[in-house]
């Protein structure tokens, strides 16, 4: 008798454990979601802006034709891009094309000095550490969770419960990934 | 630099002073002249000794209170405030009215940068309970550091926002919202949910205060290395650390990290008030 009771408490003890484990699983599951939608939220606002920019741009520099063609193209890719993992290559694309666009800029000074065009640039650069932010935010998200799912005794749930690991969104800008070169 | 550079240099000066010569003097007389009296040897030999100890004691505490007085006028008017021993704030936030009884002390007033009107200090708040005998008594005593400023233009907007630091199972102070009614927002970053938990008045409108917690302040109160909490209510916003902050250094960061907050707050009202014009 005593030893179905004790069995009996270990496997009520099992079963509080599992589901204790599973809730967890699933609220830091949410949170990486969460902070995606959070990212999203950012990468759509960019997005927005980037027609503008481009118009403005064109009413200055008319003949740099190619580069407003390549920026549209890259903002379309970066629209329809799915996951993190599309999307980091996607965004980094643009971001590399924006740098161009802002390259043009600097050789137009009555450009650069049009409020509508400061407005602009002033919003691209919040919106990029609002995105530089989600980011991180993201990241140390996925990062508990892919711990989670790989440490016992989470593995185990997250194994039979198919809770796979989730994608960085990692910089894929050139620019920003490259290491800057000193010459002395 | 902090509260306490000052204590030994002027514990050694009090204590070399006439009256604490004099009180150890007569008081070691006296104590062995009533050993003698009473024929007592434990006494002739302890009583004096007892009187040198409790004198030095009393310098220290002086000692202490003086040091640190010190070092917060010395600090106030490093950065352009007006120091005032102490002071009582209006309870314009739940932690501002918290507990039975309180008071700001070293509290330092005037113009924070960004030009606003505010201060800082130390704020001990106590919870009281009623004795047997019909007297009371302070059950606990919490000491927290304040920053206080004005954020009037903050009013139609922010109707309570209380973010704590997590108190966890075994906190060393009670939560002091108890019947203020709020609710508990979640925010999507888990670094910012280990640290903080966020409650806000019951009629805050949620999208609003969703602007003002954008990534870069979620991201920048998670990664703060005093993990400032704030008040914000009745156009004031009270940040604080639940310690005692002792050095210049941590009190500039709480300076810096209530007029960043306060930043934020003004950017988003400034926003709203943009796109509804």
């Amino acid at each position: 008798m005593v030893v179905i009771i004790i069995i009996a408490v270990l496997v009520v003890l099992l079963v509080l454990i599992f589901i204790g484990v599973n809730n967890s699983m699933i609220g830091a599951r949410n949170r990486v979601d969460e902070a995606w939608s959070g990212i999203d939220v950012q990468l759509k606002r960019r997005h927005d802006l980037v027609p503008n920019l481009v118009e403005t741009v064109k009413g200055y520099a008319t003949h740099e034709r190619e580069t407003f063609q390549k920026v549209t193209e890259a903002r379309a890719e970066a629209m329809k891009a799915q996951g993190p993992a599309q999307a980091s290559a996607a965004e980094g694309r643009l971001t590399a094309m924006l740098g161009d666009l802002r390259a043009i800029a600097e050789n137009y000074p009555e450009l650069r000095a049009t409020e509508n065009f400061q407005q602009l640039s002033r919003e691209l650069t919040e919106l990029e550490d609002e995105i530089q932010a989600a980011r991180r935010i993201y990241n140390s998200n996925v990062q508990r969770y892919n711990t989670r799912t790989q440490q016992f005794p989470t593995l185990v749930v997250a194994g039979l419960l198919s809770f796979a690991p989730r994608d960085f969104f990692e910089v894929e800008s050139p620019a920003e990934r490259g290491v800057p070169q000193v010459a002395f | 630099m902090n509260a306490d550079s000052g204590q030994a240099g002027l514990f050694r000066s009090y204590l070399a002073s006439a009256p604490a010569v004099y009180a150890m003097a007569f008081g070691a007389l006296a104590a062995f002249t009533v050993g003698a009296w009473q024929g007592s040897v434990p006494i002739m030999l302890g009583g004096p000794a007892a009187i040198v100890v409790a004198v030095a004691g009393i310098a220290w505490l002086i000692a202490d209170r003086a040091a640190a007085n010190d070092f917060y006028w010395g600090f106030a008017t490093s950065v352009g405030l007006t120091y005032a021993n102490q002071t009582s704030l209006l309870a314009l936030t739940p932690l501002l009215g918290a507990g039975n009884r309180r008071q700001v002390e070293q509290w330092m007033y005037g113009r924070l940068p960004g030009g606003l009107s505010g201060g800082l200090g130390q704020l001990v708040w106590e919870r009281l309970q009623q004795d047997s005998d019909g007297g009371t008594s302070v059950k606990e005593r919490n000491r927290f550091s304040i920053c206080v400023v004005d954020l009037d233009s903050s009013l139609p907007f922010f109707h309570g926002i209380y973010l704590h630091p997590r108190r966890g199972l075994f906190a060393p102070y009670p939560d002091w919202l108890g019947r203020t009614p709020t609710r508990t927002l979640e925010v999507e970053s888990s670094d910012f949910g280990e640290r903080y938990e966020l409650r806000i008045a019951t009629d805050q409108d949620e999208i609003f205060l969703r602007r003002l917690l954008s990534p870069t302040l979620v991201s920048w109160l998670a990664q703060h290395p005093l993990a400032p909490g704030f008040e914000l209510k009745a156009g004031t916003l009270c940040a604080f650390v639940p310690r005692p902050l002792t050095d210049a250094g941590n009190l500039t960061y709480l300076i810096d990290a209530t007029v960043h907050l306060a930043g934020r707050v003004r950017a988003t009202v400034e926003e709203e008030q943009a796109r509804v014009a």
